[in-house]
């Protein structure tokens, strides 16, 4: 399985790990639920990237991308363009990831889509950190190859561009860590960053904990500790990862009952460390063919 | 087609393992000299910062005036002015330097909700509340940072 290309034994290494591979079928599940999550995304969990349409472009201060690429000011009716266009781009993607396929131009298509849409949310004062695997995700499952929902066959391209993903995913964590440490220092974890998460937006849950600052802090530590820790998923074997998955969710969904912020497009590219061909056994047998 | 079953040529191996590679690479770099500018790469600074357990927490609102009545504390958010709180304190050096900006507000309200009254005024506030060894103590403060009203 080793490629042409060897450059002594870390090349080696390198290339065995990166292009281990996976069942076809599971990049195509996942492929699936990065298509189907777009439409949720854009029209469901964050419609408020629509209503820039309507703030005036003088508020518009473009990112770098935004500048460097040709983009059109983000008027009511260019807004509503690339809003309909990515959810028409990613419904039809949805439909070739179901037979298997991603077209290299579509899926590329949708991937631009999604990322000038991304400049239309994060050119107005704030970025979010939630989705660079996911848009790592966009740019890379058009290359991952055929993948039907039942094909258990081990495919390196779909064990590569699932590996993208996972690199990106644990970025999202350990460079969050080189962050605080390059912003806020040492400093950062005795600080009182916490208490001013839940300050500004904590729920009934987290209020309670604002007169327990020890506590907070000691979430602080816990944080940095697991994001530098965080690499390590991506070389222990898969049952260790699923149970690493189910302890990053729970992370999650108790940073949501805490401070209403939940990173969903990072949830989704989670789900590539799960043996989601799996999926394909409960297909029922006419639709198995058609897959 | 043959390479498109999962089985890669040698030069579809090398261009994913340099473009894997460069990712990993743009992370890193990015993560050390990079700036939010750099979306969709690093640093990713979300809660970053440090705050001091005996300073202050601050959070920007908003104070509109409707025909006539009295200035009162409306929700910076996307349903009504189009912009969230956090995008505001991003750009609130330029918002305050030239409250016109912030007449833009009104206009983003107004076309949201066309059946609204509209805001003859708008105010950015500062709200504080003050921390003791990292807990909350004392009241919150309000300071007006910049105003605006329709001329």
């Amino acid at each position: 399985m080793t490629g042409g290309e060897t450059g002594g034994k870390t090349g080696d290494w390198w290339t065995r790990w990166l292009f281990a591979p996976v069942p076809a079928a599971r990049v195509g599940w996942f492929r699936l639920l990065v298509y189907a999550f777009i439409p949720f995304d854009v029209l469901v969990a964050r419609p408020w990237g629509a209503l820039h349409g309507q703030v005036s472009t003088e508020l518009y201060q473009p990112l770098l991308i935004g500048r460097v690429l040709p983009l059109p000011a983000p008027t009511a009716a260019v807004v509503a363009v690339v809003h309909w266009a990515l959810v028409a781009a990613s419904l039809t993607a949805l439909v070739f990831a179901a037979r298997g396929r991603t077209p290299r131009v579509l899926g590329l298509g949708v991937a631009l889509l999604y990322l000038q849409w991304m400049v239309i949310a994060f050119s107005y004062g704030k970025v979010d950190h939630d989705r660079f695997a996911f848009i790592s995700a966009l740019f890379v499952l058009p290359f991952a190859g055929l993948a039907g929902l039942r094909d258990e066959a081990p495919s390196a391209s779909a064990g590569w561009a699932l590996r993208v993903v996972q690199i990106g995913a644990v970025a999202t964590y350990f460079f969050a860590a080189i962050a605080k440490l390059r912003f806020g220092g040492l400093a950062w974890l005795t600080s009182a960053t916490l208490a001013r998460a839940i300050i500004r937006r904590g729920t009934f849950l987290a209020d309670p904990l604002l007169q327990i600052p020890w506590a907070l802090v000691a979430s602080q530590f816990f944080i940095m500790a697991f994001e530098l820790l965080s690499p390590v998923i991506l070389f222990v074997r898969e049952r260790w990862q699923w149970l690493m998955v189910a302890g990053l969710l729970l992370f999650h969904l108790s940073v949501y009952a805490t401070i209403t912020i939940i990173f969903l497009p990072h949830l989704v590219c989670l789900m590539a460390f799960l043996p989601l061909e799996r999926l394909g056994r409960l297909l029922p047998a006419r639709a198995a063919a058609a897959a | 087609m043959n390479a498109e079953v999962g089985e890669l040529t040698a030069g579809g191996r090398k261009a994913r393992s340099a473009a894997a590679a460069l990712l990993v690479g743009a992370l890193a770099a990015s993560a050390l000299v990079g700036v939010d500018d750099w979306f969709p790469l690093a640093p990713f600074r979300m809660y970053a910062t440090a705050n001091s357990p005996n300073g202050e927490i601050a959070v920007v609102g908003l104070e509109v005036l409707e025909p006539g009545g009295d200035w009162r504390r409306v929700a910076l958010r996307p349903s009504t002015v189009g912009v969230s709180v956090a995008e505001v304190e991003g750009q609130l050096p330029r918002l305050v330097d030239d409250p016109e900006l912030i007449g833009l507000l009104a206009d983003a309200h107004a076309r949201l909700h066309p059946d609204a009254p509209s805001w003859e005024g708008v105010r950015l506030l500062r709200l504080a509340q003050p921390l003791r060894d990292g807990a909350p103590e004392g009241e919150r403060t309000r300071e007006v940072l910049a105003e605006w009203t329709a001329p």
